[in-house]
């Protein structure tokens, strides 16, 4: 498997995930998927409350989804809903927002932290190397374990962790500097080199205390974005409204046009293609009012071209796929019972001209279960209404 | 494919890196973000105890709104497994792959109630209707109006 192509691929080199935290802050991991949308598992980018469960979601996520399900319900627990259900979260995107900016400054930490605690460990232990692989079992036990854990490995220098995770300052016992806890036992080990970090670690603490809960945190969420954020909100004009849905199927194609010239949106294509994007349109539309940072309409606008042009050329690469499969493989590996079939049809026409119908089975799809009313779906192929009763 | 798809494949499969899938799946394939293949066996004491078998998955471009299409391949080295809601063709009767796909379900989700649905089976059984349907059945199995009303296994 070649992940690495693979990962390239997607052209998005932000791919973050719960698992870029080491597997000894499973707390982190914790955090960190709890702040995802379940269904894009990006961080929630404008999220949403459904006012009929309490999940929440991104925008756009949950409006497509719903947009595409046959049935209107939360994709997290089936509960029924619909889009006027669909609430801002507003504390929700703000710790979003603070998690964001605090997010690599907290890997680096853990990822530091880990990665000394293995060198420590490594050292210590010297050719016994049994933690490894106590390490990965007791990740996904969780944090309580981990704690334990790491008491039992380095008991004889408990004293140190705790001050250790008490991230304060502590003076050099070598060179009397003021050196950061977590940085203490590398700067001893370095034979106490200068320490610079006093301004890096400030802004650090007052993530992890906005993360935690910390007195720090929420002052600064409040005396900040927060407030910049309503006040914009009070000097704006009436804000925008959502877009309405409109059932297209009853409209004249003057009138989509007409809908889409509103919206001073492109008019190529067909018919089709105007209501999709339209419909994408309301959607991508109304997803960017629940963000509180949201794009300009051009720059929406932009976007539903890229979209347009990214679902065409999928579109067409699908079509060259099916195409490729159809003619070859399909009719070489049926040719054995394409034969049959004809030399069935031929011995019953011969014989009794009753028999035809049954013969004639290749010709059209025929109705497996006539209890079941047949979806008129045009365009597909072989359409069986399958029932099975057990 | 739209990079929201893409994206959150990604990150499915960096998941299936770091975690390892779980037990008894195991990741034959994944090269691209089209189609992934797997291997899955029922562990324990089942019906399918020593058999193996192979899963392929699809993605449609605006995948995870849209299911995946996910089939057990039958070719010279596979086989489907013999239960009553897969078709000899590979096609599988699961309501999650069909009208209660949501788009909170993942590839290993998806695996993982295949695991079950295959351990929770006390009879191996083609479907019913198994040969009238392989004959008319379409490539896709999405194509399909399958009609669920069995929940036992």
């Amino acid at each position: 498997m070649d992940l690495a192509l693979a990962l390239a691929a997607t052209g998005a080199d932000d791919v973050s995930d719960p698992s870029d935290f080491p597997e000894s802050f499973g707390i982190l991991r914790t955090l960190d998927r709890t702040l995802r949308c379940p269904i894009c598992k990006d961080l929630f980018n404008a999220p949403v409350l459904l006012g009929t469960c309490g999940h929440s979601f991104c925008s756009l996520c949950i409006r497509e989804a719903l947009k595409e399900g046959e049935k209107k319900e939360c994709s997290a627990c089936r509960v029924p809903t619909q889009e006027s259900s669909i609430k801002k979260n507003i504390v929700l995107e703000e710790s979003v927002e603070a998690y964001k900016t605090a997010r690599s400054t907290v890997l680096a930490l853990a990822n530091d932290t880990a990665s000394r605690k293995r060198r420590r460990e490594d050292s210590t232990n010297g050719a016994d190397l049994t933690p490894r692989p106590k390490r990965v079992k007791r990740e996904s036990s969780g944090q309580d374990v981990d704690l334990g854990d790491e008491r039992l490995e380095e008991s004889e220098d408990s004293e140190v962790e705790i001050i250790e995770n008490s991230k304060a300052p502590v003076d050099c016992p070598i060179c009397d500097q003021k050196v950061p806890a977590t940085r203490i036992n590398a700067h001893l080990d370095e034979g106490c080199p200068h320490e610079s970090v006093p301004e890096d670690k400030g802004k650090g603490k007052a993530q992890w205390a906005i993360l935690l809960g910390g007195p720090g945190g929420k002052k600064g969420a409040k005396g900040g974005r927060r407030g910049s954020g309503r006040e914009r909100d009070r000097s704006s004009s009436p804000p925008p409204r959502p877009l309405a849905k409109v059932s297209y199927h009853t409209l004249s194609n003057k009138q989509v046009r007409g809908l889409l010239q509103d919206q001073c949106l492109s008019e190529s294509g067909d018919r089709k293609q105007w209501e999709q994007r339209h419909a994408q349109w309301i959607t991508v539309y109304n997803a960017n009012l629940d963000s509180s940072k949201p794009k300009s309409v051009d720059q929406l606008r932009r976007d539903l071209e890229r979209w347009e042009r990214l679902k065409a050329r999928d579109e067409k690469e699908k079509e060259a796929r099916v195409s490729r499969v159809d003619a070859k493989g399909y009719e070489k590996s049926q040719d054995e019972h394409f034969a049959k079939l004809i030399a069935q049809a031929r011995a019953s026409a011969k014989g009794n001209p009753n028999t035809i119908r049954q013969g004639a089975s290749s010709e059209k799809p025929i109705e497996i279960s006539s209890d079941l009313e047949m979806e008129p779906e045009s365009g597909e192929a072989a359409q069986a209404t399958v029932h099975i009763a057990l | 494919m739209t990079t929201i798809s893409k994206k959150r494949l990604a990150k499915e499969l960096r998941e299936l890196q770091t975690h390892g899938p779980p037990t008894g799946i195991a990741v034959v394939s994944a090269e691209d973000f089209e189609c992934w293949l797997f291997t899955i066996e029922v562990l324990g004491n089942t019906l399918y105890e020593g058999e193996k078998f192979c899963l392929r998955f699809r993605f449609p471009g605006n995948y995870p709104i849209e299911s995946p299409e996910v089939t057990f391949v039958v070719d010279e080295k596979w086989g489907a497994p013999v239960h009553p809601h897969i078709y000899s063709n590979g096609h599988i009767c699961a309501s999650i792959l069909g009208n209660e796909w949501s788009p909170v379900l993942s590839v290993v989700s998806v695996c993982l109630t295949l695991q079950s649905m295959l351990a929770s089976c006390t009879k191996k059984q083609r479907p019913q209707d198994n040969d009238r349907y392989v004959l008319h059945a379409p490539l896709s199995p999405k194509k399909t109006r399958f009609h669920y009303d069995d929940d036992t296994v």
